[in-house]
């Protein structure tokens, strides 16, 4: 900074008067015309324009390192053309060359924020050195590691430029500011739970092809960013893709809107998470400031971040003339020229104003007052509509905004009065985000006593018409509330989540026996009670209003209790519903359990969650959840080696009892083990039949051969003689023939007659 | 117990939220059904469930909304009983008269709740299945000493005979109305403001409760 200051006034003065009359003089007229070839002389202290700013520096400091661009061209060998004034001219911005200078003359560095940028020049000319130090130091080095852990993703650039490419084209095709994308992000490719899988668990590592076919799909997003192998985890990836696109110049946002909820197979559900990113092509002025100063705020805050955060003082400026040149590319509509002119003007603008905070709070109540005013015209707010601040409205707020009014107008006067505390409510929310969230839902908690105070004294409402009133100002609230105090990034409940998530994962090996559940899920009508009541608990993430979510839970309940009657014939006590609600959450895994309970805690309305019957079934949940991670060998009636040994995957359940089917397979599934059974029990059978006739064969073929060897024997035994009384026979016969004297045969006669 | 002084703050009318302690088979649930449904091992009991049930009482003019809270009794859940019943007005602690076991166990429960909430909850100690007489197991007087000196009181009560049921619900609505009123005035005059950091106490007290507890269970 100091350089700039001094290099518009003081290059001339610090220049000796002997040599300005000895060189300055003839420099302009001299250099001109003289030939580029002449090897030059330089000043001991050289004056520079470098593309419009002013520099002085020693010679030798040019000098200071050999192979450097500046080196070369001070070297004498190469001619350098001077302005009007003498200065020597290079043709590059200088803003950052006060800090090669300074590297130059004492090896200091440039402070972080601008690191990135005197990097780019020092490549330019070349600085050896100066690159060398700055790979060392933040934020280069975690870029690299940072790039390192890129690398790993599997075409990351391909789909950043994929997003970007989407962003366009529904920004042009809507003529829109804003463009957004459902992006999934998930850092392990099983998308199933083993738990949810018991039956395929054990067949995990050698899954067919024909079995990931089963649970290989894609979910219905534009730009799918995983599986990778690294320690960096899916929050990690964001925002190095939010860092990008801001470095390319776009400005984007991303806000987590649930999990895929396609369907795999039973049970099982993809569950990747799915991010929705809203890229703003223009920002208004407050947004642009806001947006800076959130840049620079986040990274302070998140621990995980730091090592990528970098200020991006300059951000605003280029992203700007990126905005600039795309509209220009293609300004067709007076709307666009429109946003260029804003573009330029809060160009301007943004340089007077560095109230960054102020600013930005101001965006935030801009921002809900223009979408409570535009619904209706009853209640009047007088500000100006100004459709293009409204950042954050998304069709559910509106919807939940209208269907408020529409309410409160069943109300009338104090319907009007209601929805101005809540505006003045959602306000100064707005100015509280900086508080902690515990803080935050104190305020919360206080207002509704505060509403429900007044709707009970004041407006003398019956207890129905006030509950009726509280839920739908809940609704209203926390739909707008939702994505600011939904596991924010202040608390570890994030963390909490995923250590939940894992424990779940781990205890895959529960058994419904090990836990007493009291359902006898081979009972069709049961296993398809508990089949709802393990999509109910999956649907709570994906409501925003406390209330709802409690509704999830209460119908995740009531399924159990059928369960629980269709089994036992008896209504469910306590008894039977803990365990069986534990062993829907351990088959279930349902996403962001912990989140969802604090938020529920935090933010809904507390006489529901007292002594309604939603806050026993919410409370029943938080023991469920307590229960599975505080889980050991004895809550299981199991010996600590048993546990020990399933817990670390050394031994399944399932093999040790192979005899009944774990009751959790389904009635397919079952039916097949037994047609299995049946086969190989008919297997079984048939290979004996087969040996039996093989026997028979053999036995056969032994029996002739033992007839004929019986035969043969006795032929051989008694052999065929001749024997001398047959000799007799036949002399006697010989003696016949020879005896002729014996009277002819009676001849037949024939008698005529 | 917020709830219940908030509604009272509105007029005549008072939610309590009675949490039901027991070992399983003492007869918690028949406890329950007999008095909201008044029914006892009825094959034809529509009831889906025995474990959070209500019921709304006229007490003196003064209404009452009742939330019963059933919990598992199993001794593996034991550790979760400070999630249920934390604010909390009344506790019901059920033993079977047969079963000595089960009243060592109200015992464990007493000093629990005794530990966490102090003496603003009201606590009956109740002797289940009476209609077993002859194969009683726990003194009459042994329970009702015991039940003295914890500033608790107690109760005969038989499911299978509907004795006692209406007497221990009634009973302990009427100290839980005093508990409150007595509360309410002790709290005097800024009503509203006290409210409002009564409570905002309580949720600074919430989050490391469940989380002690849940610590005291491991190691316990």
């Amino acid at each position: 900074m100091n350089i700039k200051k001094q290099h518009c006034h003081g290059c001339r003065p610090s220049r000796p008067a002997d040599e300005s009359q000895r060189d300055g003089g003839s420099y302009g007229a001299e250099q001109r015309q003289a030939l580029p070839l002449l090897p030059q002389q330089f000043p001991e202290v050289v004056p520079l324009n470098v593309g419009g700013m002013y520099f002085t520096t020693r010679l030798s400091t040019l000098r200071r390192y050999e192979d450097t661009m500046l080196a070369a061209m001070f070297s004498g060998r190469h001619y350098i053309p001077t302005d009007a004034e003498g200065r020597y001219f290079i043709d590059r911005d200088g803003t950052y060359f006060g800090d090669i200078l300074n590297f130059l003359r004492s090896g200091d560095l440039p402070p972080r924020e601008r690191v990135r940028s005197v990097y780019k020049e020092a490549q330019y000319y070349s600085i050896g050195p100066l690159l060398d130090n700055l790979e060392d130091v933040q934020p280069l080095k975690g870029e690299k590691v940072r790039q390192a852990f890129l690398g790993l993703m599997p075409y990351y650039k391909d789909h950043l430029e994929r997003i970007i490419e989407i962003a366009k084209l529904r920004a042009m095709q809507r003529k829109a500011r804003f463009a957004k994308l459902k992006v999934c992000v998930f850092k392990e490719e099983m998308p199933i739970t083993p738990y949810e899988c018991p039956h395929f668990n054990s067949l995990r590592f050698e899954r067919s092809e024909s079995e990931t076919k089963l649970f290989e799909h894609h979910c219905e997003v534009d730009v799918s960013f995983g599986p990778w192998e690294a320690v960096a985890d899916v929050y990690d990836l964001l925002h190095c893709i939010v860092t990008d696109l801001s470095d390319r110049g776009i400005t984007v946002d991303h806000q987590c809107i649930g999990v895929c909820d396609k369907h795999l197979i039973n049970h099982y559900y993809c569950k990747r998470p799915i991010y929705e990113f809203k890229i703003t092509w223009w920002l208004q002025r407050e947004e642009e400031e806001a947006y800076a100063s959130s840049q620079s705020t986040q990274g302070a805050q998140s621990l995980t971040f730091s090592k990528f955060e970098e200020k991006k003082t300059n951000e605003k400026t280029r992203k700007v003339t990126t905005v600039k040149k795309f509209f220009t590319a293609s300004s067709r509509t007076g709307a666009k020229k429109v946003a260029q002119e804003k573009i330029v003007k809060q160009g301007q603008l943004g340089r007077e104003r560095n109230a960054d905070n102020i600013l930005r709070d101001l965006k935030e109540i801009f921002t809900p007052s223009w979408e409570l005013a535009s619904p209706t015209e009853e209640i009047q707010e007088a500000k100006a509509p100004s459709p293009s601040i409204n950042r954050q409205a998304s069709i559910e707020t509106d919807r939940v905004s209208k269907e408020f009014i529409e309410f409160l107008k069943t109300y009338h006067k104090p319907g009007q009065d209601i929805y101005k505390q809540c505006k003045l409510f959602l306000d100064t929310m707005n100015h509280k985000r900086d508080l902690s969230i515990e803080e935050q839902s104190e305020c919360a908690q206080d207002f509704y006593q505060n509403v429900a105070e007044k709707l009970q004294t004041r407006w003398k409402a019956p207890p129905e018409k006030v509950e009726k009133a509280m839920d739908q100002i809940e609704k209203y609230i926390m739909t707008r509330q939702y994505k600011y105090v939904f596991c924010p990034e202040t608390t570890d409940d994030e963390k909490k989540d995923l250590a939940v998530q894992k424990r779940i994962r781990a205890l895959h090996w529960v058994t419904p026996q090990m836990l007493c559940v009291p359902v006898n899920e081979e009972i069709p009508e049961v296993s398809d009670m508990v089949v709802k009541a393990i999509t109910d608990i999956i649907e709570m993430d994906s409501k925003r209003v406390p209330r709802d979510k409690l509704a999830c839970i209460t119908k995740c309940s009531k399924h159990i209790f059928n369960a629980i009657k269709i089994t036992k014939n008896e209504p469910a006590s306590a008894d039977d519903f803990l365990p069986t609600l534990i062993y829907i959450v351990l088959k279930g895994n349902p996403p962001r359990l912990q989140s969802n309970i604090q938020y529920i805690t935090r933010f809904c309305n507390p006489s529901r969650l007292m002594t309604g019957e939603d806050g026993y079934y919410f409370t029943n949940l938080c023991c469920a959840v307590a229960f599975i991670e505080k889980l050991d060998a004895q809550s299981l009636n199991l010996s600590q080696e048993d546990f020990d040994r399933f817990m670390t995957g050394q031994a399944s359940p399932k093999k040790q009892e192979s005899d009944s089917f774990s009751p959790d397979v389904c009635l397919g599934v079952k039916q097949m083990y037994k047609n299995l059974d049946l086969l190989s029990q008919l297997n079984e059978r048939q290979e004996r039949i087969v040996n039996e006739a093989k026997k028979l064969e053999k036995d056969l073929i032994d029996w002739t051969d033992g007839v004929t060897k019986e035969v043969q024997d006795i032929v051989e035994k008694y052999p065929l003689e001749i024997e001398p009384k047959n000799q007799a026979l036949a002399a006697i016969d010989s003696e016949n023939v020879e005896n002729d004297k014996l009277p002819p045969p009676l001849q037949p006669q024939v008698y005529a007659g | 117990m917020a709830a219940g002084t908030g509604a009272a703050a509105g007029g005549r009318s008072f939610s309590f939220k009675v949490v039901l302690l027991g070992e399983g088979c003492v007869g918690k649930t028949s406890l329950v059904l007999r008095y909201c449904e008044n029914k006892f091992n009825d094959k034809h009991i529509t009831t889906l469930q025995a474990s959070f049930l209500t019921k709304k009482l006229n007490i003196g003019g003064k209404r009452v909304n009742l939330a019963i809270w059933d919990t598992a009794g199993q001794e593996r859940f034991h550790a979760l009983g400070p999630i249920y019943y934390r604010d909390s007005n009344g506790a019901i602690l059920v033993y079977d008269i047969t079963d000595e076991d089960s009243f060592q166990k109200v015992k464990n429960w007493v000093k629990e709740l005794r530990k966490m909430l102090g003496n603003e909850i009201c606590l009956c100690i109740v002797g289940n299945k009476i209609d077993l007489e002859k194969e009683r197991h726990v003194s009459v007087q042994e329970a009702e000493t015991y039940a003295e000196s914890v500033g608790a009181k107690h109760y005969h009560t038989s499911a299978k005979q509907n004795k006692g049921i209406e007497e221990l619900f009634l009973d302990l609505c009427k100290r839980m109305i005093e508990t409150a009123q007595v509360d309410e005035r002790a709290r005097g005059n800024g009503s509203s403001q006290s409210g409002t950091a009564r409570r905002g106490v309580q949720i600074i007290d919430d989050e490391p409760q469940v989380q002690s507890s849940g610590g005291c269970c491991s190691s316990g």
